[in-house]
């Protein structure tokens, strides 16, 4: 009985693991997984850090417009994240630029970087730093208390 | 576990799978060859093990002015804290919370587990039920009533529980409201408590204390349980020593269970777990520390009883008997748990402690200060974390292994550790396994 437990135990953790690895998506540079549009973006797509960030953030961030700029972008529609929270990879010193979306305005922080930007109900907030910090770093949308992606910085 | 708004808020990397494969490997193949080749007759005797301080040195740290100093520095302290708790600046550089989650919580065990428990020295509630004694004039140790032995070590657990529930989920719980809050009603209880049962409530039913009492049985100084004389001693001898005292192997149950989880419940799975289900994730997250705790705590007791068949003692002492090759476990799982956190964010709390109030003074001359983040590096933390499990690991399986082929019939002594051993290499294989991928 007891081997079945610690059976059932071990497994239950390695599907629970499975699971996480299974989430976590290698964000390939210019990847734009979710239907938000920043192509409204141009003027909120300051960089509110003092972190230096890459000269062409005020540009629209359609795809392909920073060769080495890993874009995520998360949507949030009545409390549903989408896509699923997930661990995203990213290598350490390329540029992260975060895409948010909400139907209700709040702010997205970026913890452990400590950046953190209103956004708008409808209209997409647009963080953009260098990842020079290695570890994993949780995204929230602070008042909803709503993670919004990880990311893994290495 | 995360503090809102500061560096503390970064989690460790994995580690490299080939680190995990290498320690679950040395973890099994250890646990095979204790049980196989290990010795067959009970070694441990903390009643006579130990090599004995040289007097004066034992004379100094047992002396009176020794003590007295020790309890004024927790008071002063405490009173420093309470200072920048009660009136300092609700913000990201109060010291109070990093004081807490850190090196209350995390820094008291370590250092316990290197010079032994320490926290007993200097609890401050201990010493403020010592002075209000004095003031009543009557016996600290003496209370209204005497302290009943099946309460065993059951309020620690659930003194522990309250803790570890305020550090990962309770809301805000790095705002001071809510940490005043809890310490004001942690020190109401603990304090009208001990005035009834008298100070040995805190040997038993105080969280901290019996925390940083278990993990100090690791340390090589201590005391000789036969005649209190201080020793350098074989940890093991310490850690064997642990009364089997009801409730322990709850106390480890929430010490370990609460670490697993909050492993667990950073992975983006558990998040969006959490996120999407129509309970409030508050409800969510404390069913799921609740499973964890109650899934380790569970286990390990049929575990235990399934060890000690062939015996007559009934499975919740079986359980307290062997509760005590947990700790080690604990310890290890501490570490690699909160080692970065200790470094960064324990820093951290020393440069702000300078400045308790927010007023941008430098009381403590640590204001200018950097973090030396070195000693937590990617590579220096992961190799420890590993060599941290896998210890604890194998000093665990060590002590179960004398406990049973004490406790057990000859003949059943080895077959019988099994279950013990399995469940062991799964705490430590899922421990691994956490640490890499979530």
């Amino acid at each position: 009985m007891l081997r079945a437990t610690a059976t059932v135990l071990f497994g239950a953790a390695l599907l629970l693991t499975s699971g996480c690895s299974g989430g976590s998506t290698t964000a390939a540079p210019t990847d734009s997984s979710s239907g938000a549009a920043p192509a409204s973006s141009s003027a909120s797509s300051t960089d509110d850090s003092g972190h230096d960030s890459t000269d062409d953030s005020s540009s629209s961030a359609t795809a392909g417009s920073a060769d080495d700029a890993v874009e995520i972008s998360v949507t949030v529609r009545k409390g549903k994240v989408i896509p699923r929270t997930r661990r995203v990879k990213v290598p350490e010193g390329s540029t992260v630029r975060l895409v948010v979306t909400s139907d209700v305005a709040d702010e997205v922080h970026v913890h452990g970087y400590d950046l953190k930007k209103d956004i708008e109900a409808g209209q997409p907030g647009v963080i953009e730093f260098t990842a020079d910090q290695s570890g994993v770093f949780e995204v929230e949308l602070e008042h909803k208390a709503l993670q919004l992606t990880q990311l893994q910085v290495q | 576990m995360l503090l809102a708004h500061g560096v503390g808020s970064k989690e460790d990397l994995p580690i490299p799978f080939g680190y995990a494969l290498t320690g679950a490997g040395v973890a099994i193949l250890v646990s095979f060859l204790v049980l196989l080749f290990l010795w067959r007759e009970p070694r441990f005797d903390p009643e006579r093990a130990g090599r004995p301080l040289p007097a004066p040195l034992a004379r100094l740290i047992d002396s009176p002015v020794t003590r007295f100093v020790l309890r004024a520095v927790g008071l002063v302290a405490t009173a420093y804290v309470v200072l920048a708790m009660v009136f300092g600046k609700d913000d990201a550089l109060n010291p109070t919370a990093g004081v807490v989650y850190v090196l209350l919580w995390v820094g008291v065990p370590l250092l316990s587990v290197l010079i032994g428990p320490v926290w007993r020295l200097i609890n401050p509630i201990r010493t403020l039920h010592l002075l209000l004694s004095r003031g009543m004039a009557v016996q600290p140790e003496r209370g209204l009533s005497p302290l009943p032995s099946w309460l065993g070590y059951w309020p620690a657990a659930a003194s522990l529980l309250a803790f570890v529930w305020l550090e990962l989920i309770a809301p805000d719980n790095t705002s001071l409201t809510v940490l005043r809050l809890f310490f004001a009603v942690y020190l109401a209880a603990h304090l009208l408590a001990a005035t009834w049962y008298g100070s040995r409530w805190f040997d038993h039913c105080d969280g901290f204390e019996v925390f940083s009492s278990l993990l100090g049985r690791l340390s090589v100084l201590g005391r000789r349980p036969s005649d209190g004389v201080l020793v350098l001693r074989n940890p093991l001898e310490g850690v064997a020593s642990i009364a089997p005292v009801g409730g322990l192997f709850a106390v480890v149950g929430v010490l370990l269970g609460s670490t697993v989880f909050d492993s667990l419940s950073s992975s983006p799975s558990w998040v969006d777990f959490a996120q999407t289900s129509p309970l409030p994730p508050r409800v969510v997250s404390t069913l799921g520390l609740l499973t964890v705790v109650a899934i380790v705590t569970v286990a390990f007791a049929g575990a235990s009883a399934l060890t000690g068949r062939g015996t007559d003692q009934p499975p919740l002492r079986l359980a307290a008997e062997f509760a005590h090759s947990l700790v080690p476990i604990v310890a290890g799982y501490f570490v690699a748990h909160y080692w970065s956190l200790l470094v960064i964010v324990g820093q951290q709390t020393l440069i702000q402690l300078s400045d308790p109030l927010g007023t941008g003074a430098d009381l403590l001359g640590t204001d200018g200060l950097t973090i030396n983040g070195s000693l937590a590096g990617r590579t220096t933390t992961a190799v420890l974390q590993v060599a941290a499990v896998v210890t604890g690991h194998v000093l665990g399986v060590i002590l179960a292994h004398d406990r049973a082929v004490r406790l057990l019939p000859r003949r059943h002594a080895i077959a019988g550790q099994i279950p013990l051993l399995v469940l062991m290499v799964g705490y430590t294989v899922g421990g691994l396994t956490l640490l890499f991928a979530a």
